[in-house]
């Protein structure tokens, strides 16, 4: 469903719980650390915050006393005009970190194939790997184990839905 | 008490000569002097101008072994050492690559920080599970690393007023893969936050950035004894409102980067002259030389209970000049 156009306003959401909810499935996945799911509208975009219950409750204290909240707890996701969900970097770090997401939907990069990843480059990968879901979002992790980002399969590439080298491709 | 004397600065031939010495305005030399004593000056300035390293801090939430870090980026060949300060805190004596650039950097395993400014949050000591506000915070040193201290429990108003600089500061947030601040889009002064219900209080307040001039030596000319004078009236008014955000017994740490007697204990002796709940506490930390707050200054004697308040200078600590003052509302 649309997000409708509002006003930056915080509120604790069903439409936010389900969206990710939904996301979290279609990738094998949960998140055990989401006490509260809020949703920040700020025009007609929509973030989707996990947050502990007081944080939670004082955030919407500071907003009944009419504040302009920017940002509470963890960043789970944003909902585009159309309804997608588009997963945070943070969602990504915690599931991985926690191990609670199915390994089919993760892709293990390499040296320069890790480097191109987080320059927010497409990868081209030496075998193509036999997904079940052409164009499905996958977690892609470094030798280490280490959370580089999302990406979309695309035949033999990976491309960027969002990487941590966004933290400082940041402009001013 | 008339303050006008101390904004009026009479120069000496001696500030005149050092000040064609090493670069900077006759009107700074003139204080430096007053600050330093003549026989302390030299070694100052010759700090400021060999420069220091810059920092990192290494994020304990998410690193279990800040040696491993280490490590890691020695292998990659930065030079590290560690803060006699902060002791997961590390001066990065050479850098092969910018330090922005690594990939433990976008993994959120350091900020990179200077060590006064990290010294600030290691003073306030925020306790797990406590509130807390960190007033003027991007881009997010001390907001991420009072979080850090916490162990992402608890809860802290991050506030700034800036919507550039905010999402800086957001971006940190999720870097450094924090989870227990709410972030304010707000001006300190007109923020409508019940008074009285921070356990503490963090205000790195704006300043002339006089302390940063060992990074950026432009700061040598381009500021005046007017924008100090300026500059020092709003820090009493943020200082003073963020005090009311403490609870009776609470703790807050009024912080500059600055070096500046007139942003700094001159502040400070105002603010106790307009509270009688203000105390100021003894600010010392382990490893550092303790450098006491400056109680008089080209005439103008401060409250006596300044001296409590710290300084760090680049030649006596190896830091960027910051001063950290930690005050308490009485019950």
């Amino acid at each position: 469903m649309p997000v409708e156009e509002k006003r930056v306003r915080l509120t604790v959401c069903k439409e936010g719980e389900r969206a990710l909810d939904s996301f979290l499935k279609s990738i094998d996945a949960y998140n055990k650390n989401c006490a509260v799911v809020l949703c920040l509208f700020s025009g007609k975009k929509m973030k989707v915050y996990c947050a502990q219950q007081s944080l939670a409750q004082l955030a919407m204290t500071l907003q009944d006393s009419g504040e302009i909240i920017y940002h509470v707890g963890m960043l789970a996701g944003s909902l585009n005009e159309r309804g997608g969900f588009l997963p945070s970097l943070e969602l990504g770090w915690e599931l991985i970190k926690a191990n609670t997401i199915s390994g089919r939907n993760v892709v293990v990069l390499e040296g320069d194939e890790a480097k191109e990843f987080i320059f927010g480059r497409t990868v081209e990968l030496v075998s193509e790997m036999n997904w079940e879901e052409e164009g499905k979002t996958v977690a892609v992790i470094n030798e280490q184990g280490e959370f580089l980002g999302w990406g979309k399969i695309r035949g033999k590439r990976i491309i960027p839905v969002v990487d941590i080298g966004s933290y400082v491709r940041y402009k001013d | 008490m008339n303050y006008d004397r101390l904004f009026n600065i009479r120069i000496s031939e001696e500030a005149v000569k050092l000040s064609r010495r090493f670069g900077l305005l006759p009107y700074m030399a003139e204080r430096y002097i007053m600050m330093f004593g003549l026989d302390g000056v030299e070694e100052f300035l010759r700090a400021v101008h060999n420069g220091i390293p810059r920092s990192i801090r290494c994020n304990k939430l998410v690193v279990k072994s800040c040696g491993d870090l280490v490590s890691r980026l020695e292998e990659k060949g930065f030079k590290i050492r560690q803060s006699k300060i902060v002791p997961y805190g590390y001066y990065v004596d050479y850098e092969p690559v910018s330090l922005g650039s690594t990939v433990e950097h976008l993994l959120g395993y350091y900020f990179i920080q200077g060590i006064g400014s990290m010294a600030s949050v290691v003073a306030l000591s925020p306790q797990p599970g406590e509130l807390v506000a960190d007033l003027a915070s991007a881009p997010g040193g001390k907001t991420t690393h009072i979080a850090q201290l916490m162990n992402n429990t608890g809860g802290i108003l991050s506030i700034d007023v800036d919507a550039r600089r905010l999402a800086k500061l957001v971006s940190n947030i999720e870097r450094m893969h924090v989870r227990n601040v709410i972030v304010l889009m707000a001006d300190i002064l007109n923020v409508k936050v019940n008074e009285g219900s921070f356990d503490r209080v963090m205000l790195d307040a704006p300043c002339t950035g006089e302390g940063l001039i060992v990074y950026k030596k432009e700061r040598f000319f381009t500021r005046t004894i007017d924008d100090l004078r300026k500059m020092s009236e709003y820090q009493l008014k943020l200082l003073l409102k963020a005090f009311k955000f403490l609870k009776p017994g609470g703790t807050m740490v009024y912080a500059t980067c600055s070096i500046a007697p007139e942003e700094n204990e001159f502040v400070i002796t105002r603010a106790l002259d307009e509270t009688d709940e203000m105390e100021v506490i003894e600010t010392s930390l382990d490893g550092a030389k303790n450098v006491p707050g400056i109680t008089e200054f080209n005439g103008v004697r401060f409250k006596d209970e300044v001296k409590n308040c710290l300084r760090l200078y680049p030649h006596t600590d190896s830091t960027e000049g910051f001063f950290i003052c930690l005050l308490k509302r009485k019950e």
